[in-house]
């Protein structure tokens, strides 16, 4: 049994089974010497050229780059870079239609070369002695180099092999018909291959280096074979095989079993038997990108056939639109007509002709009607079996396609469709002219969905078990903790809120009388009384806003002084009120854990409005907190929060529940909410005022519709909680519910205003949409106030979303106390 | 009459032997749990989405095993799984219950500039595909998100839409009769 | 303008289906003008007749399965069914003999089971047998080569003869049948059966006037003709050399087997090989892509097969000849060929 070096050294050659001889038609193309295209006018770039995933942009629209500045730098193996490949300005950065037979847009940076081509500084060797293996592969990665045969594998993760390579074989075979971008690659760049080679040799230090070219290509041969002795390689470590011609000989399994007689196991690398395979165009990119410092930004493109005019082989850079290379060459594509990228056997029909040239375009392939007739429908198999008896991987082409056809895909899997290499031979041999790759392509992508969905399937059950884990975990954890808060009622978390709340109450009783007249409607006078507060500062803000485009706000509020007195009328005439509304904190737990159940939306708006509040007041000032601390320090409204309103303090309380998580918010946003929800920085409102009514409009309409859907859906008519606030907010127009939709609706906007504003921390905007939701709802309720009733069956859930808005007047009172302090 | 008697008194022995046969086999080959809960499970697409009824997967797959649900309950593995349900409970393949106009994979998208933090959406999530907390804008980690739909309805704002995954060259189905022919 | 979107390769090597059968049946021309110099002008009105009720039928069916009938026809299978059916049937069998079974051959056979492509068994073939289980005393009046016969008939007579019997000729059958010697003549397989049952040798059968050098009078040539033609079918790679080689091959084997063991109980090899349809059947049937094994190791083995069945049913089977049972039987057996001849896939191990 010889070794594989032996065997090597013999020069011995093996076959494979199958391959076809198609017309080559190689001398359409390969008679005139590489040509190179101008600059295009515009490049666009696509950000993936290559089987793997696209680097990460490090480019900005309207930059100026260099020719081989990086547009992208790869964050993992599997991405590779892009370059710039001229010197220019980068325009847009958008997606478009990329060179891929689906036609469908990928990312990518347009580049308005500006002409110069103006190369970055470059750091040229002249030899890699003494290179370490890790910076070389560094280059080659920062190069964007990835295989030129056409499968664009990243280079820079085959030269980092697992195992030892013994055996590195080139590929210069370029089997497919009228491809000749490698035959005149190796004639004219022969010296430069072989220094690509070098670098590899130095990097992977195989025993063997095996140069294949398919004896069609004498010429490249002879020239490969003089550079070789004129090179200083060891000629007893680098072989040149000519290889007979048949197709697909230069599929890198294909190769690698006439070369060494052996078959890459299923599953497994040809590095996994000691060998490594690129191809002559990769080596000429290592070399360029090594010796020279540049990076893959052109590559040789072949323009063939009968309608490519000048047929012959182009320096072109990556990214030059299609279009233009095809009208640089003079060619005149055929309509119905495939225009195809790639050779006529692998290559696809480009979908668009402004698709760009890629890392993987080794050929444009402009047809006449004579050399690619249009291909008959396909008919009935009949079981020839020709399609086997080419087939280079040995499968059973014909099986496959029943399957295929049947969407068996299962069966097709258990038959290796997998192990099929598109070469397309079977469809070429097929007589009943069957488009077997297209099936094959399709069943390998739905078996590929498959695993994808079964994976995901798998990934979704064990989340799903785990949440289902965690949230059991903490509902134990739940009931152990109010055991023990039974155990011991001190310690129950909302104990000094509830205490402040019942001081609260117990002052509200003293202080307004009306407060206890008819327990049942307390709350509905209670709202009304609000109303008018509310209706007051709406009054004043208004009047406080001096809006630019709104001139008779402008007129009539212009004088902060003037403003400020009004803000003390309202809160004079609001502080008595305020008691009443404050007999709601006691509902309020056990509506927040019932009633959210059946109105999420009402819920969801009175967190919000707390939250809201809780950051407003968080962000108030020294003065405020130590107000809040005393507050609660002392359990009750202290001395200090005597001298305000008890619903300050009832804010307050609520407040500090909140504070904590509030504080991350930002500050200074804060602080100009606060200063608008007074009115006192009327300065500050008049930018804001048509969007924050298009802001209002938009959350209300979100509310409607919410809560039409809600009612859409069978609901207990019983529950009068729900259906009074759906109704309200359904019938907007009725003023006598106006109110309680309003400040629902209210609500909604502050919340989304503030979130606007706490996510985009310094955007001025947020102030005054926030601001001016909070007026609007305000005047929205106080022109239904005439009209209020007493409607005692929606009580609880109105109350709520009243208490939401009100708690925030209530903040707004309070900073209107503090800025008169002020 | 005796004949009558043997006949009888032979037939209750042979009874007898059987049922000791039986007895004994059914003891000794018995199945642990029940392999075909596991097998329905495998085929149901695990989006947890309940619209079967049932909460998730495993609840309705033991339905289904135990003869109590229908096989065509789940939307979101559409026809092919009913196809598949059939195949492996040897029943005829019934339609797809609701009405699956259009069984194209979706994934979840939150409206950034509407959503306000309120969480809802976290806690309906069924395998914790939102990112987010209490104030915070969310985000739907897209790669793990079952399409289930369970988080659209409890928004309160309407800020989660169902978007159909998009289809990019890498998974793309080979389809070229769906290319659109561009006129140059 | 746009461009066309269409899958790779874009090459085709443009050996579409209706040129390769339309080779097959130039390939037949060898053997059936042997046959027409034996036999008469029969074979040929037998050939035209089977091909037009094929081209009929084939028309009717693929109008009522609503599809292109002119791009149907055109691919030749009907024709070559046709052809194959009728070189098969013996020269004076009445007119519904070869109308029945293009019938029972294109519609039962081929189109019931999907069209082209889909069929399990040998159109030709099935319809073959059909005829000689449902009209057997029809499906056995071969006549003696002409040249051995007392009373030949020219082509009007044939023509009257198959379409309105023998009657109108004044003639029977039987006179037909009776060599130059006075006695009644079959086919030289039918012959030497009939005497070995009748408790001659197989010596003592080979004596008489119907067999030649090897195969039989006339029935030498005819599978000659047959053996020319399928050369010029592997020449043309419109077959591949599998199955005749291991039907053939096969077959001598046995034949060897026999002659070595039981001489004078067993007919010799040339007879096996060059007489009946054993040529005809080892390049022309057996190789129907649609009902043969796919892969190489599957045709070998198929091929192998249908040997040894027509040795078997020869030697040891109630009919003369076996060629169309042999294929049957075979391609009932392909799925089975094919599932255990699958060939071991690049990378994968055996």
């Amino acid at each position: 049994m010889q070794t594989l070096l032996e065997q090597l050294d013999q020069g011995q050659l093996w076959t494979f089974p199958g391959g076809i001889h198609p017309p080559e038609r190689k001398t359409l193309s390969n008679q005139t010497p590489i040509k190179r295209l101008p600059l295009p006018p515009s490049l666009w770039i696509p950000l993936r050229q290559h089987a793997g995933s696209e680097g990460m942009l490090r480019v900005k629209p309207g930059q100026r780059v260099l020719k081989g500045d990086a547009l992208t730098w790869a964050d993992s193996p599997w991405s590779v870079p892009v370059h710039a490949p001229t010197s220019g300005t980068i325009a847009a950065i958008e997606p478009r239609v990329t060179a891929h037979p689906s036609g469908l847009r990928e990312l990518g940076v347009e580049l308005i070369p500006d002409g110069q081509d103006h190369w970055r500084p470059r750091e040229t060797r002249s030899s890699v002695q003494g290179l370490e293996r890790d910076e070389l592969h560094r280059v080659i990665r920062d190069a964007g180099i990835a295989g030129l045969g056409g499968a664009t594998f990243p280079a820079a993760v085959k030269l980092a092999p697992a195992n030892r390579v013994t055996a590195l074989l080139i590929n210069g075979a370029e089997c497919e018909p009228y491809i000749s971008a490698d035959d005149r690659l190796m004639r004219e760049h022969a010296g430069e291959i072989l220094l690509g080679i070098e670098v590899l040799i130095h990097m992977l230090n195989p025993d063997r280096v095996v140069i294949a070219i398919e004896d069609n290509k004498p010429e490249a041969l002879a020239a490969i074979s003089k550079a070789l002795e004129a090179s200083h390689l060891d000629q007893e470590q680098v072989k040149i095989r000519s290889i007979p011609t048949k197709y697909p000989s230069g599929s890198e399994k294909q190769l690698i079993q006439i070369l060494t007689g052996q078959e890459v196991p299923k599953g497994k690398l040809p590095v996994d038997l000691g060998m490594l395979m690129h191809n002559v165009g990769t080596c000429y990119a290592i070399k360029k990108a090594v010796f020279d410092d540049e990076p893959l930004i052109e590559r040789v493109v072949t323009i063939t056939g009968e309608q490519a005019g000048q047929a012959g082989n182009y320096w072109t850079l990556l990214g030059s639109p299609i279009r233009w290379v095809l009208q640089q060459s003079g060619a005149n594509p055929l309509p119905a007509q495939p225009l195809i990228m790639g050779g006529p056997m692998m290559g696809f029909a480009l979908p668009d002709i402004d698709a760009p040239v890629v890392k993987a375009t080794n050929c444009l392939l402009v047809p006449s009607r004579e050399e690619l007739p249009e291909q008959p429908k396909p008919r009935n198999c009949i079981r020839c079996g020709d399609c086997a008896q080419v087939c280079p991987q040995l499968l059973l082409p014909q099986q496959l396609f029943w399957h295929s056809q049947a969407k068996e895909y299962d069966k097709a899997d258990k038959l290796n469709l997998f192990d099929c290499i598109e070469c397309g031979v079977c469809a070429y041999v097929c007589p009943s002219d069957i488009p077997l790759v297209e099936h094959y392509r399709i069943a390998k992508a739905a078996l590929r969905d498959q695993s994808t969905s079964a994976a995901k399937a798998e990934q979704a059950k064990i989340r799903f078990e785990a949440r289902k884990a965690r949230l059991e975990a903490e509902k134990q954890a739940r009931e152990q903790r109010s055991q023990r808060a039974k155990a011991t009622p001190g310690a129950a978390p909302s104990a000094g809120v509830a205490a402040a709340i019942a001081k609260l109450k117990a002052k509200q009783a003293e202080q307004s009388p009306e407060a206890n007249e008819g327990k049942g409607d307390e709350q509905d006078m209670a709202e009304l009384r609000r109303q008018r507060k509310a209706q007051a500062r709406v009054a004043k803000a208004q009047k406080a806003q001096p809006s630019p485009d709104d001139a008779p706000k402008a007129a009539v509020a212009a004088a902060i002084a003037r403003a400020k007195a009004k803000q003390a009328q309202a809160q004079g005439s609001a502080e008595p009120t305020e008691p009443s509304q404050d007999t709601q904190p006691t509902p309020k737990p056990s509506t927040s854990s019932s009633d959210s159940a059946k109105n999420p939306a009402v819920a969801a708006a009175i967190a919000r409005a707390k939250a809201k509040q809780a950051q407003k007041q968080g962000e108030k000032g020294d003065t405020e907190r130590t107000r809040e601390t005393s507050v609660d320090q002392s359990g009750s409204a202290g001395p200090s929060g005597a001298s305000k309103s008890p619903a300050v303090a009832a804010a307050i309380a609520k407040a500090k529940a909140k504070q904590s998580a509030a504080t991350a918010e930002a500050r200074p946003a804060g602080d100009t909410l606060t200063q608008g929800g007074t009115g006192d920085a009327p300065e500050k409102k008049d930018a804001g005022d048509a969007k924050r009514k298009a802001a209002v409009a938009a959350a209300i309409a979100k509310a409607k519709a919410k809560q039409a859907a809600a009612t859409a859906e069978a609901r207990p008519a019983g529950d009068t909680l729900t259906q009074g606030s759906t109704g309200d907010a359904l019938e907007k127009k009725d003023a006598g519910d106006a109110k309680r939709k309003a400040a629902v609706a209210a609500a909604i906007a502050k919340a989304k205003a503030k979130q606007a504003a706490a996510t985009a921390e310094a955007r001025p905007a947020g102030d005054t949409i926030t601001q001016g939701s909070t007026g609007d709802a305000q005047e929205k309720k106080d022109d239904g106030d005439a009209r209020r009733k007493a409607a005692v069956a929606a009580a609880i859930a109105k109350a709520k979303a009243k208490q939401a808005a009100a708690r925030s007047q209530g903040g707004d009172t309070q900073k209107n106390d503090e800025n008169e302090n002020d | 009459m005796s004949s009558v008697v043997v006949a009888v008194g032979l037939l209750a022995l042979l009874a007898l032997v059987f049922g000791v046969v039986l007895g004994f086999a059914a003891i000794r080959f018995k199945v642990e749990g029940d392999p075909m809960v596991e097998q329905i499970e495998q085929a149901l697409p695990q989006t947890q989405c309940g619209q079967c009824g049932y909460p998730g997967c495993r609840p309705y797959a033991e339905a289904i095993a135990k003869g109590e649900a229908p096989i065509n309950r789940c939307p979101p593995g559409g026809e092919a799984t009913v196809a598949k349900l059939a195949d492996m409970l040897g029943v005829e393949p019934e339609p797809l219950d609701a009405d699956a106009a259009d069984s194209q994979p979706k994934v979840a998208f939150i409206i950034e500039e509407d959503c306000i933090g309120c969480t809802k959406c976290i806690q309906a999530c069924p395998v914790d595909a939102i990112l987010g907390t209490g104030k915070q804008m969310h985000t739907v980690i897209a790669d793990l998100c079952t399409g289930c739909d369970l988080c659209v309805e409890p928004c309160p704002v309407d800020c989660i839409e169902m978007r159909p995954v998009a289809m990019t060259p890498k998974n793309w189905h080979w389809d070229l009769k769906q290319i659109p022919v561009k006129q140059v | 303008m746009a461009f066309k979107i269409a899958s790779s390769p874009h090459l085709s090597s443009r050996t579409p289906t209706a040129k390769v059968m339309l080779l097959v049946a130039l390939c037949t021309i060898p053997g059936v003008l042997a046959q027409w110099f034996y036999f008469g002008w029969g074979t040929l009105v037998q050939i035209t007749l089977a091909v037009l009720t094929c081209l009929l039928a084939e028309a009717f069916c693929i109008r009522l399965r609503g599809r292109d009938v002119a791009l149907t026809l055109k691919d030749n299978t009907a024709l070559v069914t046709g052809l194959l059916l009728g070189i098969c049937l013996p020269p004076l069998a009445p007119w519904y003999i070869p109308v029945l079974g293009s019938i029972f051959a294109i519609v039962l056979v081929k189109q019931l089971y999907g069209g082209i492509g889909q069929n399990l068994f040998n159109p030709a073939m099935a319809a073959y047998v059909t005829l000689l289980i449902s009209f057997p005393a029809q499906m056995t009046q071969w006549l003696p080569p002409q040249h051995l016969a007392a009373q030949t008939l020219g082509l009007t007579e044939s023509l009257v003869a198959i379409f309105a019997g023998f009657a109108p000729l004044d003639i029977s059958f039987e006179a037909l049948r009776l060599g130059i010697d006075g006695s009644t003549m079959a086919t030289p397989l039918d012959t030497l059966k009939t005497d070995l049952t009748r408790g001659f040798t197989t010596g003592e059968s080979l004596a008489k006037p119907i067999y030649g050098a090897l195969g039989g009078e006339g029935w030498l040539w005819v599978n000659l003709g047959f053996l020319l033609g399928g050369l010029a079918l592997l020449k043309l790679k419109v077959i591949r050399w599998h199955i005749p080689v291991a039907m053939l091959g096969t077959l001598s084997l046995c034949a060897l087997l026999g002659m070595l063991l039981a001489p004078d109980a067993t007919g010799p090899l040339g007879l096996h090989l060059f007489s009946g349809a054993t040529l005809f059947g080892a390049f022309f049937i057996a190789t129907d892509p649609v009902s043969a094994a796919t892969s190489n190791r599957g045709r070998l083995a198929f091929g192998a097969l249908i040997g040894l069945l027509v040795y078997l049913i020869r030697s040891f089977g109630g009919y003369p000849d076996a060629v169309a049972f042999a294929v049957m039987l075979a391609n009932l057996s392909v799925p089975l060929i094919d599932y255990y001849t699958r060939p071991r896939t690049y990378g994968h191990r055996s």
